[in-house]
């Protein structure tokens, strides 16, 4: 089975400036990808090249194993998708927008239309007009909206904006049932590094249109530990550790650096025997935020 | 698959935003308003006498017609004038009140100059552009439907609510004035094909035909003029991101084109802008376009080229764009 989203080399130009350079992404049914990157990075450009809202400069989409330039409508078929912002209708009802996209597809009932609502918990106020919503209403519709005609694949574009943390964490339990129990392919779009790692089984982190790193959390995150030591001559040990080849640095009092396990009962045995008292040495967790900060060199998200 | 699904939602759109309701709003005050100030005027000069009258104006004719030496074109002029003169009196019809009939034939005209475009370009300027403005084309265009069946449908959509709002005009001029004025008449008889060839009155095609029939030729050709201009005003809503710009635009070339047409006869270039092809029914009904060699089928040609070149520069445009 080809994967559900394959996007091979794909690079936009507009006129000299490049914003998207060389992304590839794949996704495979049932996984959810976090795709993240600070403001500019590229990620709308990327995410509307996927959804053929713009015309790549260079690269190809192919979504369900349709490519999406020869094979638009097919490949479109398997797609729920929301870019930017979930702007529906304002005039209409809720039921109406979901009826009108419906109508798109062709192949959508009252009764799916019904139910993909209920998904989403709008069935109470799907008669009313889609102006009255507050804003997490207005998300959840798009959710609604992008859930029509059964897709095999959904790019959600910020899904957390506006939400509460409560509606945050519903969004969350849904995006994961979608794809264990249906199967669906998810890209998720968010600059909340946390919700990615609560969410994505893999992230790809883009910066100034180029694809920095990608892997499983728990790889981006275990890439290169980071330990911190609290001992009595923090000078003579940031000597003693370079000697072994770990660089360190001085923060708040702690002995920061990155080493791997395996080699920390050595390094340690080696400080003591240099006559260091050793208070403390504790793994230094790195959020996925920091490891971010890390590799966009500290420009916020 | 079919378009019918997409025509639908676009008439859906177009229902729900207002704007047909807006434009039978605007219909029904002005005509309402025109047909009440002709009633009133023509109550004020209302003759009694007009039977006495028109059959004294009846016999004159025809001694005039009983001399042997008539110029035959003259002749037949005359002729027209009697036969219409009786049929007015015929039915107890005052002719010089007009009917509920004529006003609403008067319509095609009247309208068509400026009322009518500006209408249709209020329904056509947003049609794309307020999806752009309003944030709904990203989903509109990532819905699983070629580009083009989507501007397709919208073209269809709009094409349905230009002839709906034409034949709203219609109905509400006839509806209006038959309020105050004479609502039968019909098939009173009209006479169409005047032209003035080298400065005189050239009556040799003149043709006899009822008001019925001359009033579905008219509003026909008011429909096709509509129908170009919708066209146009569909390529600024394309061009356009905010539906302010392009029914502004589309506003100012109405305006500016009249005036231009009316001011420098001398620039004959102007005989290939669509403003001054625009009046279709004038044309038809005997008025004098503004330069020399603009018959009916040339206007009919300019318009359609407009039209044409508009829908496919459209059609590219928003096929190709990418949107931001």
């Amino acid at each position: 089975m080809p994967p559900v989203l394959l996007a091979r080399n794909l690079s936009k130009q507009f006129g000299k400036r490049v914003a998207v350079d060389d992304v590839s992404l794949e996704l495979q049914r049932g996984e959810i990808l976090g795709f993240l990157g600070p403001n500019g990075a590229g990620k709308t450009t990327t995410i509307r090249m996927l959804v053929g809202l713009i015309r790549p400069t260079r690269g190809s989409v192919q979504i369900g194993g349709h490519d999406l330039e020869r094979e638009f409508e097919p490949a479109m078929r398997k797609v729920g998708c929301i870019v930017e912002s979930p702007d529906l209708y304002r005039f209409l009802t809720g039921r109406e927008n979901l009826e009108h996209f419906g109508r798109m597809l062709g192949t959508v009932s009252d009764q799916e239309i019904d139910e993909v609502a209920g998904i989403v918990g709008l069935s109470q106020r799907l008669d009313d007009l889609v102006k009255t919503y507050s804003l997490g209403m207005r998300q959840r519709l798009g959710i609604a909206q992008a859930l029509l005609g059964s897709p095999e694949l959904l790019i959600l574009d910020e899904p957390a904006n506006g939400l509460d943390p409560a509606g945050i964490r519903e969004i969350r339990q849904l995006l994961r049932s979608l794809a264990r129990e249906r199967g669906l392919g998810i890209l998720v779009s968010s600059h909340l590094l946390g919700e990615i790692e609560q969410m994505c089984d893999r992230v790809t982190i883009i910066h100034r249109g180029k694809t920095l790193a990608g892997g499983t959390v728990a790889e981006l995150i275990a890439h290169r530990s980071r330990w911190r030591l609290l001992v009595d001559l923090p000078g003579e040990a940031q000597e003693l550790l370079a000697v072994h080849g770990v660089e360190s640095v001085r923060n708040d009092g702690w002995l920061e650096f990155g080493a791997e396990q395996s080699s920390i009962p050595s390094l340690m045995a080696a400080l003591v025997a240099g006559g260091i008292g050793l208070e403390t040495v504790q793994p230094h967790r790195q959020s996925l935020e920091e490891r971010f900060l890390d590799e966009t060199h500290g420009e916020s998200v | 698959m079919s378009l019918f699904p997409l025509i639908e939602n676009e008439a859906l759109k177009i229902l729900r935003r207002r704007r047909f309701t807006i434009i039978i709003g605007i219909l029904v005050a002005i005509l309402g308003l025109v047909a009440w100030s002709q009633a009133r005027e023509l109550a004020r000069r209302e003759n009694p006498n007009w039977r006495v009258d028109l059959e004294r104006r009846v016999a004159r004719y025809e001694n005039i017609l009983r001399r042997d030496n008539v110029n035959p074109s003259w002749e037949r002029a005359v002729r027209t004038e009697v036969s219409r003169l009786r049929y007015h009196l015929d039915r107890d019809i005052d002719p010089d009140r007009p009917t509920a009939p004529f006003f609403a034939r008067g319509f095609a005209n009247v309208g068509g100059f400026l009322l009518l475009p500006l209408l249709v370009s209020v329904l056509a300027s947003d049609i794309v552009s307020a999806e752009s403005a309003e944030g709904t084309e990203r989903l509109l265009l990532t819905r699983g439907r070629r580009r083009w069946k989507v501007l397709a449908a919208k073209g269809v959509a709009l094409a349905l609510f230009v002839t709906l709002t034409l034949l709203a005009g219609g109905l509400i001029a006839y509806g209006a004035s038959a309020l105050f004025l004479e609502p039968g008449g019909w098939d009173a008889p009209v006479f169409t094909g005047f032209s003035v060839r080298d400065g005189e009155l050239d009556i040799a095609n003149v043709r006899e035909l009822p008001l019925w029939v001359d009033t579905v030729l008219a509003y026909g050709l008011e429909w096709f003029a509509l129908l170009c201009v919708a066209s146009i005003a569909l390529l600024l809503s394309v061009v356009f991101r905010s539906s302010a710009a392009s029914i502004g635009t589309m506003m100012a070339a109405l305006v500016t084109g009249t005036i231009l047409t009316r001011i420098s006869p001398e620039w004959t270039a102007g005989k290939y802008l669509f403003v001054s092809a625009l009046p279709l029914a004038d044309y038809y009904s005997g008025q004098a376009p503004p330069y020399d060699g603009m018959t009916l089928a040339f206007c009919t040609a300019v318009l359609a080229t407009w039209a044409a070149a508009s829908l496919i520069l459209a059609f590219v445009i928003f096929t190709r764009r990418d949107v931001i």
